[in-house]
């Protein structure tokens, strides 16, 4: 009875390392800051595996924590493509730890958009304002401006993405700086501003928390639009968004090749596909705006807040916006935090 | 013949030395090469005390460690103790209840102590119905707190139990016979017979609260404890050296808690969460 | 009372609020888990629509985890046992501070080993990108915990005694590891396994650093979903932990419960035994010869030679003086003497489980065989525990020593049959070991010894664990047994009654040295040295003076011509010694010397007097018959002088 026992485990395990090996021996690629929940990143790494027979796990970190574990890797890179807001690619360019690739339609991206020597390049992007859901605020009004937040009805309900590692945080950080007054060189505003923000209590994350809007745990997030839309219009959720009364900024995403990555013509092809045409339509049907406006249906296009709304919000200098990035940070630690 | 038994017996115990050499002394040993690999070299140590954001972190971790393992053992050995001596209905699902948690990593402890007391918590929902005003303890150091001592009581309550059914049941008998209270009792035969047990489990309970990373990296809380700031300091901030010289002062001090614990007591159970 | 309720209820109370606080998330995790939206409870209805959720996005660090702890588990058996073996047998400096450094990884934070690792493996590319990465961790983790198991259950079973005992009957050191060590340890191997496979599917300190996007575990899973799903998700994420790991805590409790272990009552064996004794005694001439006289033709018993054999242990320490030890072919020879003489180390050298100091020999017949291991040796020993083993029945106890000896099959049935019916004990042949009683244990004992036809016998005090009746019993079978098979015996006791009883010769010890051999009536009547004497049944001495051929002493005086065998000069101090049944009570008059009862006890056919008298210590003497004695009764005593004894010290 023992050896037979014995005998049984010493097979079975074979039998599920191979099964499970089966399983796993497709091939992949490592993307790091792809979100299942965020720009539906979800779809995208589903056609990817549908249309390239890549398999990619999604992954959560967001901007800052991929640049930060990408420096600590560069020496045996882990991953093969990074997604990441403009001043973090900008930023990873200037680490060193990116490689040059011009993927196919490269010539199709508006200049300011990309890297002219290939280092990153915008695939979407989207514009920062409040993600509200509207249930959960408990029968208070929608807030309709930054300064509204501020008022203590609100209290407990606000959120933003920790503007030191997240990309939206920071994007929101100088949308707030300029929509106050402030300029690249000034960031007093916005620093204030959140420094009273401190007193309505709000709720801090570092990664994406889309789904804990839609659920009602964070009943206003500082969001792009078309995560607002996404739950308004896919997810069916009592949700709105709402570009703030004193204005906000549009912010590109990119993505770059990680140099030395394990496995570059994987990585390659991703790239290529987020290009195309199957790739961009998934962002477009997303309410994100597609790097090639070309792919952007006009039923999705319908779904979006009216151009009036959208004229308050403003492009600004991303290389000065990367530039500024770490003094930024140290503010916000020291006198925020 | 015993030459070849010799031989046989380090035939079987050299696959377990040669792993453990080179996939934890060997690491080990770099990991203290690395710390002092950085631009400070050895001064990388002074630095846990001199530089104020480590200093204010390693003692955050001290205290709050200590002040946990003081609450388990005075939690724990109450209740230990009560569920040695009495036996009643429902005793056993209570005592599988309290011990259910033991196989919990620390994230699950961060997150069972969202469910109670963060933003959608229970303790929340129960205060704002009695005061208006919601209670969100979670984000907090009390939170941290809470989540620390979630993982602690199952472990330490088991060891108090065990060492508490090996005490005779004579001695108490005796001290009865010559008149001594049940308050007495306690006093004087049962604590007193604990004590190893309680500083063995008691040095577990510190050495892994101060290792402990799953539950505060849950929490996400803005105190930083010493495990976080490792954490952030090697992925964040790409500073092996401090990150290792951090690890190290840590390993350190958990090491001397346990060999402690051993020194007082004759098992020892695992430090994780 | 009161205040014992009052206290009862206040600590119940505690433990409650204690126990609320641990289950309820638990419970609201489930109830999350289950609900279509949390926050609004129940009243959204039940789904598992969340589960589904849970299997598209973490499926697979469900099926990595599971691997992963496979693996850990395999490894850290292949890896731990052996070890944890090696540990427990041989204790010197390396297995000790392998002991101490077992215990580090579970002081270093697994943060900080999983970095450790990084830095030191982490430009292995493929290996850093792997499951194998987080593997290493997890085997060190857990490596400490199954070696410690297996320890405390190797430690607490008495192994070496098992180990001994196949050894006695021929294993050889691989056979003893996989059917006699690893069988029992098997409670310590699973609690090990249990523990290692649920530590490896929650362990997350280290696996967090370890992990890549594609070598997610389920930990690494759970923080992620806590951490950006929504609280349904992770809830519904956190049930399927749940349902993992209780089955193994569930497990866990079981093989940690101890086995209820049934007990046949002694007090009755002891009647069937002192009936079979009787029989015993009968069965010599009825049809059970058959089978005896084969066994005498079959079992040749050897002699047995020790030339200048000592003992000295690693610590400096003499155990054995050098002696010498004749035992002829079919002797019966019992090493007597009091605990720590080094009797058990004497038996021990002769089987073969002792070495002797360098000078020493030792020869089964001709053969010289001081180098031969007891494997070898063919020698059958019971020992004081009886060392049966546990993992295997009766019957297969028996049959052990036949199985390593390579009879197989009818041959070795025909032989464990021969063996259970000449021990009496057929009904017992499919019991486990933990079901029989002591006497039953020694039966057993003794048939597996014997299976093996060994030319020696050797016993370690194998009744010393019996109460009184059933040894007495056990002692005329013995007897009977060793004198039928015509083998040659070595008997080690402490209780001079049963070296008495059964051997052919006595060796009688003092500590670390042989002080007399001899046939129990010369150990008796003629002990050569006051130590003898003195262990041997009582002795009384008094102190002479030869004067005027008399021998003289405070009290009286004895005529040295009634003891011809005393030779003495005038003048010479004479310490005379007798037993107690060599002194008598007599009339007035009549006797060598007067003293005065100060105790008696009457034992049945004879009253014990202690005797106060003018000598420093105290007499012994038997009276004989129904007289009865009073404390303070003046008495006198005569001696019979041709029992004196004249003693070296």
């Amino acid at each position: 009875m023992k050896r037979s026992k014995l005998l049984l485990t010493v097979f079975s395990l074979p039998i599920f390392l191979y099964l499970t090996g089966v399983s796993l021996s497709a091939e992949t690629a490592t993307c790091y800051n792809c979100p299942f929940e965020w720009a539906d990143w979800g779809s995208e790494l589903k056609a990817i595996k549908e249309n390239l027979g890549i398999d990619v796990p999604h992954d959560n970190k967001n901007s800052g924590q991929t640049l930060s574990q990408i420096i600590a890797e560069k020496n045996n890179p882990v991953a093969d493509v990074a997604y990441f807001g403009v001043t973090f690619g900008i930023l990873a360019k200037e680490a060193g730890v990116v490689a040059s690739y011009k993927p196919a339609r490269w010539d199709e991206i508006p200049p300011g958009l990309k890297d002219p020597e290939g280092y990153w390049f915008t695939i979407h992007s989207g514009t920062v304002g409040l993600f509200v859901n509207k249930d959960a605020l408990g029968g208070k009004p929608v807030p309709k401006s930054w300064a509204d937040l501020l008022k203590p009805i609100y209290k407990g309900m606000v959120g933003y993405l920790d503007p030191t590692s997240a990309a939206v945080g920071y994007t929101a950080a100088i949308g707030i700086n300029v929509a106050l007054g402030g300029t690249l060189d000034n960031l007093t505003p916005v620093i204030d501003y959140f420094k009273k923000l401190k007193e309505n209590k709000p709720i801090v994350p570092k990664q994406t928390s889309y789904a804990r809007v839609l659920s009602g745990e964070i009943p206003i997030l500082f969001d792009y639009d078309f995560n607002a839309y996404r739950g308004k219009y896919k997810d069916k959720g009592n949700v709105e968004f709402v570009i703030p009364k004193e204005g906000t900024i549009i912010a590109p995403y990119v993505m770059c090749l990680v140099k030395n990555s394990p496995h570059p013509e994987n990585g390659k092809k991703i790239l290529d596909f987020t290009l195309s045409d199957k790739g961009q339509a998934v962002w477009a049907n997303a309410f994100l705006r597609p790097v090639r406006s070309s792919a952007m249906s006009p039923e999705a296009a319908s779904k979006f807040l009216p151009a009036s709304e959208y004229a308050r919000a403003k492009f600004v200098d991303y290389k000065k916006m990367a530039d500024i990035q770490k003094g930024f940070n140290d503010r916000y630690q020291n006198e925020v935090r | 013949m015993r030459r070849r038994v010799k031989l046989y017996l380090l035939f079987m115990i050299a696959p377990a030395l040669a792993v453990f050499g080179a996939f934890f002394l060997l690491p080990l040993a770099r990991l203290a090469i690395a710390s002092a690999a950085g631009p400070l070299r050895f001064k990388i140590y002074l630095l846990s005390l001199t530089n104020p954001r480590y200093f204010t972190t390693l003692l955050n971790t001290i205290v709050l460690s200590v002040a946990v393992t003081l609450a388990t053992l005075i939690i724990s050995g109450f209740s230990g103790v009560f569920l040695t001596r009495n036996d009643f209905r429902g005793k056993s699902f209570i005592v599988s209840m309290l011990t259910f948690p033991l196989a919990f990593p620390g994230v699950v402890v961060g997150f069972m102590i969202i469910l109670l007391v963060g933003r959608q918590g229970l303790i929340g929902d129960v205060t704002q119905s009695l005061i208006g005003e919601k209670a969100v303890l979670a984000y907090s150091l009390v939170g941290l707190f809470l989540g620390y001592l979630y993982f602690s009581i199952p472990r330490v309550i088991i060891t108090i139990m065990a060492a508490a059914e090996k005490i005779d049941p004579n001695l108490e008998e005796a001290a009865r016979s010559l008149g001594a209270s049940p308050f007495l009792v306690i006093k004087d035969v049962l604590i007193p017979a604990l004590v190893p047990g309680l500083i063995s489990s008691g040095a577990i309970c510190f050495a892994t609260s101060m290792g402990a990373f799953g539950t505060a990296f849950t929490l996400a809380t803005d105190i930083d404890v010493l495990p976080i700031v490792i954490y952030t300091e090697f992925t964040l901030l790409a500073n092996i050296s401090g990150a290792a010289a951090l690890s190290i002062v840590l390993g350190f001090i958990t090491w001397i808690a346990l060999s402690l614990a051993r020194t007082a007591a004759g098992t020892t159970v695992a430090a994780a969460g | 009372m009161m205040k014992k309720s009052k206290l009862f209820l206040a600590q119940l109370s505690l433990t409650l609020v204690v126990c609320a606080f641990l289950i309820v998330p638990v419970i609201q995790s489930v109830m999350a888990g289950l609900t279509v939206n949390y926050l609004i409870g129940l009243k959204s209805g039940i789904t598992f629509v969340w589960f589904v959720r849970v299997w598209d996005l973490y499926r697979d660090t469900i099926f990595r985890s599971i691997m992963i702890g496979l693996a850990c588990l395999g490894c850290t058996l292949i890896l731990g046992v052996p070890a944890a073996y090696t540990m427990v047998k041989k204790q010197n400096r390396l297995t000790r501070l392998f002991e101490e450094l077992l215990v580090t990884p579970l002081a270093v934070p697994g943060l900080a080993t999983a970095l450790a690792l990084i830095i030191s493996y982490g430009g292995l590319t493929g290996f850093r990108r792997s499951w194998l990465f987080i593997l290493v961790g997890h085997v060190i983790f857990t490596l400490p915990f199954m070696v410690r198991s297996v320890i405390a259950v190797m430690s607490s079973v008495n192994l070496n005694q098992f180990e001994e005992g196949a050894a006695s009957l021929g294993a050889g050191f691989w056979n003893r590891f996989f059917h006699i060590a690893i069988p029992n340890v098997m409670p310590g191997i699973l609690a090990g396994s249990l523990m290692v496979f649920t530590l490896s599917i929650g362990e997350f300190n280290l696996t967090w650093m370890l992990h890549t996007p594609t070598t997610k575990t389920l930990p690494v899973g759970l923080a992620d979903s806590y951490a950006s799903m929504r609280l349904e998700i992770g809830s519904a994420y956190t049930i399927v932990f749940f349902l993992m790991i209780i089955p193994l805590l569930v497990a866990m409790q079981w093989v940690a419960k101890p086995k209820k272990i049934g007990v046949i009552a002694e007090k009755t064996e002891t009647i069937q035994n002192v009936s079979r004794g009787t029989e015993m005694r009968k069965m010599e001439s009825s049809p059970i010869y058959e089978t005896v006289e084969e066994q005498r033709r079959a079992v040749s018993g050897t002699s047995l030679h020790l030339e200048n054999c000592a003992k000295t242990f690693a610590d400096g320490t003499q155990a054995l003086k050098p002696f010498n030890l004749e035992v002829g072919a079919g002797e019966t020879v019992v090493i007597l003497g009091p605990s720590g003489c080094g009797k058990t180390t004497m038996l021990r050298i002769i089987a073969g489980l002792e070495s002797p100091d360098p000078q020493g020999k030792i020869f089964f017949g001709d053969v010289e065989v001081t180098n031969v291991s007891i494997e070898k040796r063919n020698v059958g020993m019971v020992f004081q525990s009886y060392a049966l083993f546990p993992n295997m029945n009766v019957a297969e106890n028996i049959a052990y020593g036949l199985k390593v000896h390579g009879i197989s099959g009818e041959n070795k049935e025909r032989r464990v049959s021969e063996m259970l019916e000449m021990m009496k004990i057929t009904d017992l042949r499919n019991r486990r070991i933990d079901q029989l009683s002591g006497g039953q244990k020694q039966r057993v004992a003794l048939a597996r010894a014997i299976a093996v036809r060994p030319r020696l016998l050797l016993m370690d005090e194998p009744l010393t664990a019996l109460d009184a009746k059933l040894r007495d019993a056990l002692r005329v079978e013995i007897d009977s047994l060793l004198r039928s098979l015509g083998i040659t015996a070595i008997y080690v006791t402490h209780d001079q009654a049963e070296a008495m009883a059964l051997g052919d010769r006595i060796v009688v010890m003092e500590i670390a040295r042989v002080a007399q051999i001899g046939t129990p009536r010369e150990i008796y009547f003629n002990p050569q040295n006051r130590f003898v004497a003195d262990f041997i049944g009582t002795i009384n001495h008094i102190k002479c003076k030869v004067f005027e051929d008399q021998l003289t002493f405070p009290a009286g005086r004895i005529p040295l011509k009634s003891a011809p065998h005393i030779h003495a000069r005038e003048n010479e101090d004479v310490e005379i010694f007798f037993r107690p049944e060599h002194a008598e009570v007599v009339e007035a008059g009549q006797g060598h010397f007067k003293a005065t009862v100060a105790a008696s006890f009457f034992m049945g056919d004879h009253t014990r007097l202690i005797l106060d008298w003018t000598g420093p210590d105290y007499l012994t003497i038997e009276a004989k018959g129904n007289q009865s004695f009073r404390k303070g009764q003046k008495i006198e005593i005569r001696l019979d002088p041709t029992a004196l004894l004249t003693l070296k010290v």
